[in-house]
């Protein structure tokens, strides 16, 4: 089930779920919720009027004090606690068997990983490493029991011992998914039901919540509930969703009964007064984003991730362990797929993106990674000695000396140079005079230094469609330095461009290119880069090369180059899943007459850009693992053609495929006489 | 009632008031059971619910010393308790609470049977929301109920991310929705 992924979009299809808005209404109650300090207040206060005693902990240390007053008070030595990653991030447990009370895990992952010994690896799977057999073999030492392994008895084997400790504990504490200020209730939501028995059997209840998640009115509660369960797991709703205000008697008796809540701060206000952080705090911990991030997916959350697992996992590390902890941070590839499946719409990337950059200033960068940085000056010089630098770059014993000194990966195919470049060619030509309108061709640095036929190609689509076309005097996109953490070089670089591309836009010039991450750069992540008018008008205007002649597609005169029997398998890459998701590409092909599929994982293919080329396990090594599900895929498809927009997921799918890829520029002819222009 | 199915819970109609005390029957029989716990209950219920499992070690909770509840729940085989009302599109039973004993008799039991009048089924989430909000809203400070939406029986997917039913709370869900109530 592709770790929740598969349920999630049935999901929402099943239940017509309006996506876009649906995102939209979770994101300004998050905001909201996030933002407006005076709400945790009013929460605080309905909690009171209905009975209960409410604690705001300023730190980890003075929420688990407040947890140990508490069982000390009545007495408990053992506590029962159903999940709740704030009582991780406070290390609750760790804290309270310092002084001598025990806390039980409850819900079977957490149970797992506390038997084992070892931290959750997923938000909603925690125990999702684990096999069962290794489970039963874990469970059989730990109980003194023979426990087969085998899924049921595994469960009866943990219902039994558990429901002892459930009959006699005398404090309960929760998490809770969701505060309501308006009436003072939370909600806490489970699958299993544990969350039913730790609120309903002890005599006293500890709710533990972090500040962001109290919102204003029931209302805003229940599109969370509905967020919760699509995004988490694609149920349509959690198994049981408990709404409590306060403690009820048993059987008509009061029995002196607690409710306790925990508003916990742990440097979210600081959070809240960061501009960049603060999106950190809109954040429901549904776990989209883990199941999503390519290089998640194969690490898993002990590697990556230290408390909080996965990508918003890195800035809350930051943010709440701090910076060294957060490490982990350079298992992100920058393929942003985190923000577009995030149902909160957080702009998870260009958070990682500032703490890689708090993290190079304070422990220095890889050579590889400043390698990288430099591949436009290194385009340049082999593209003025090849054919001699193709020769050269190609021999083993110097991609040896390559990876030795330069932390280049000998394994990986590098892209061979053009002797003469895009500008160089097209300095012999005369340029068509457009009817349509002007555009300037954007051509990055593959269509620049490695395959100018593919910028003249899409150059003369552009001409006979009736548009005028000029490549600017601009530098390649520069996302090596917002995946490195360069955001200054990367904003100097995009204030650079943007000066030559605003003259143009202002002119009226479309800017056009063939490399996804080039679109992608100037439409997501240049007005980021850098704030103002300027980068957005140019963002407005940007556009990958298919989607911006797609309109117009019936007045090209396109035939296959190549005959073929069955279909192509189409890759989409990841950075063109936040702009078109490759359907104008698609259409292009099929409207040449071939036959298209898209062959997908839903996920990285794993190269993301330049990652995959440094050597070793934080790159080659890492990038072909996450590559395998997908080759396997395209393997089993049977599809004849493999093509794909991006110049980078091409190298990784002949690595991994040892076949032929190709642009979707290549697999057309056009008619020899040009089509009518008017 | 295919919403129910898709959450692995049990739907049965019943249409006639006497046939509520042998579906019942029928259903804890199913299960072998010999003691039931039930709670919250509507009083004009509890003769029928009575009836249908005479022979049987029952207990009212509402009539048991609070201290005893728990043990009586943790004890017992099956627990019988009252929704307010449902969910058709999604068969979410939402089960409202002014006193612990019907929360403890859902959840300990390995078998829970809920009593759900049909017409009180609402059509979506969105209607079903907005029920739950309006209770908690009209209640008085400290008076507030505690409202659960229940979504077929205890699961996890905790173990190699395979579906699995009842580890902590109830294995079997049994919605028996009475078609005649409230009746004449």
């Amino acid at each position: 089930m592709e770790r929740g992924r598969a349920n999630r979009a049935a999901t929402i299809q099943q239940t017509g779920l309006d996506l876009p808005a649906f995102r939209d209404r979770v994101r300004s109650i998050k905001e909201t919720a996030a933002q407006d300090p005076s709400i945790a207040d009013a929460f605080a206060e309905a909690v009171r009027a209905n009975g209960g005693r409410v604690f705001f902990a300023a730190t980890a240390r003075d929420g688990v004090r407040y947890v140990l007053d508490i069982c000390r008070a009545n007495g408990a030595e053992f506590l029962v606690k159903s999940k709740s990653l704030t009582s991780e991030e406070i290390e609750m447990n760790q804290g309270l068997a310092a002084e001598g009370i025990r806390a039980i895990e409850t819900d079977l992952g957490e149970l797992l990983c506390q038997v084992a010994g070892e931290k959750p690896s997923h938000l909603v799977f925690p125990a999702i490493h684990m096999t069962s057999d290794r489970i039963a073999r874990m469970l059989t030492q730990a109980y003194g029991e023979a426990i087969a392994p085998e899924p049921s008895s595994i469960l009866s084997a943990v219902r039994a011992r558990l429901r002892p400790q459930f009959l006699a504990a005398t404090v309960g504490v929760t998490g809770a998914n969701i505060g309501i200020a308006e009436t003072g209730s939370i909600v806490v939501e489970t699958n299993e039901g544990n969350g039913r028995l730790v609120t309903s059997v002890p005599r006293v209840h500890i709710a533990l919540i972090g500040l962001e998640k109290i919102v204003r009115r029931w209302e805003d509660a229940a599109d969370l509930v509905r967020g919760h369960a699509i995004s988490a797991t694609g149920q349509r709703m959690t198994v049981y969703v408990s709404l409590i205000s306060q403690r009820q008697s048993v059987a008509g008796d009061p029995m002196g009964r607690e409710f306790h809540v925990i508003i916990l701060d742990n440097g979210r206000t600081r959070m809240r007064a960061d501009p960049v952080f603060r999106e950190a705090l809109n954040c429901i911990r549904c776990g989209a984003c883990m199941n999503v991030c390519p290089t998640y997916g194969v690490t898993g959350g002990h590697v990556f991730g230290h408390i909080y697992p996965g990508p918003i996992g890195i800035p809350w590390t930051a943010n709440v362990h701090g910076l060294e902890d957060a490490g982990f941070a350079h298992l992100c590839v920058s393929c942003g797929l985190c923000h577009e499946i995030c149902p909160v719409d957080i702009d998870i990337p260009w958070m990682i993106a500032k703490v890689k950059e708090q993290d190079v200033d304070a422990h220095g960068q890889p050579i590889a990674e400043r390698f990288f940085m430099a591949s436009e000056a290194f385009a340049k010089i082999a593209s003025l000695t090849a054919p001699f630098a193709n020769g050269f770059l190609s021999h083993p014993a110097v991609r040896v000396a390559m990876e030795k000194t330069l932390g280049v990966d000998r394994r990986r195919t590098l892209p061979s140079f053009a002797g003469r470049t895009l500008r160089q060619r097209l300095r012999l030509r005369t340029p068509g005079s457009g009817h349509l309108g002007r555009v300037a061709f954007f051509p990055d640095l593959y269509a620049e230094y490695n395959n100018p036929n593919l910028g003249l190609k899409a150059i003369e689509i552009l001409e006979r469609l009736g548009y005028s076309v000029r490549v600017p005097d601009v530098q390649w996109s520069g996302m090596p330095y917002v995946s490195y953490g360069r955001l200054e070089k990367a904003s100097k670089l995009a204030a650079r461009n943007l000066r030559v591309l605003g003259r143009l836009v202002e002119e009226g010039y479309a800017i056009v290119s063939t490399e996804p991450t080039a679109v992608y750069m100037l439409r997501k992540v240049y007005p980021k880069l850098v704030v103002g008018d300027l980068a957005e008008k140019v963002a407005a205007r940007s556009h990958g090369l298919f989607e911006f002649i797609e309109p117009r597609l019936s007045a090209l005169q396109a035939t296959p180059a190549r005959e073929i029997d069955g279909f192509v398998g189409f890759h989409i890459p990841c950075h063109d899943r936040a702009l078109s998701s490759g359907i104008p590409a698609m259409h292009f092909l099929e409207r040449a007459g071939y036959r298209v599929r898209p062959v997908e994982t839903g996920t990285c293919c794993g190269i993301a850009g330049t990652f995959g080329m440094k050597e070793g396990w934080l790159g080659y090594e890492l990038s072909m693992a996450v590559g395998e599900k997908l080759f396997e895929q395209f393997r089993a498809s049977g599809c004849e053609l493999i093509a794909t927009e991006s110049s980078v997921c091409s190298l990784q799918l002949r690595d991994g495929l040892s076949r032929e890829i190709l642009h979707p520029l290549d697999m057309i002819h056009f008619d020899s006489s040009r089509p009518s222009s008017s | 009632m295919v919403a129910l199915r898709d959450l692995k819970a049990e739907p049965h109609a019943v249409v006639t008031k006497p046939s509520t005390s042998q579906i019942l029957r029928f259903l804890v029989d199913g299960h072998h059971a010999k003691r039931v716990v039930v709670a919250n209950v509507p009083s004009a219920l509890r003769p029928l619910v009575a009836d249908g499992l005479r022979g049987l070690s029952v207990q009212f909770l509402e009539e048991v010393p609070s201290k005893d509840v728990v043990k009586a729940c943790a004890d017992a085989d099956v627990g019988v308790t009252w929704a307010e009302f449902a969910i058709a599109d999604d068969g979410a039973v939402v089960e409202v609470a002014h006193d612990d004993s019907a929360r403890l008799a859902a959840s300990l039991p390995i078998v829970h049977v809920v009593l759900l009048p049909t017409e009180r089924l609402v059509q979506d989430i969105g209607e079903g929301m907005a029920a739950a909000g309006q209770l908690l809203r009209s209640s008085e400070p400290g008076h507030r109920p505690t409202i659960t939406f229940i979504s077929g029986p205890s699961r996890t997917g905790d173990i190699e991310l395979r579906l699995l039913y009842g580890v902590h709370g109830p294995h079997s869900l049994h919605v028996m929705l009475l078609d005649w109530y409230p009746g004449r």
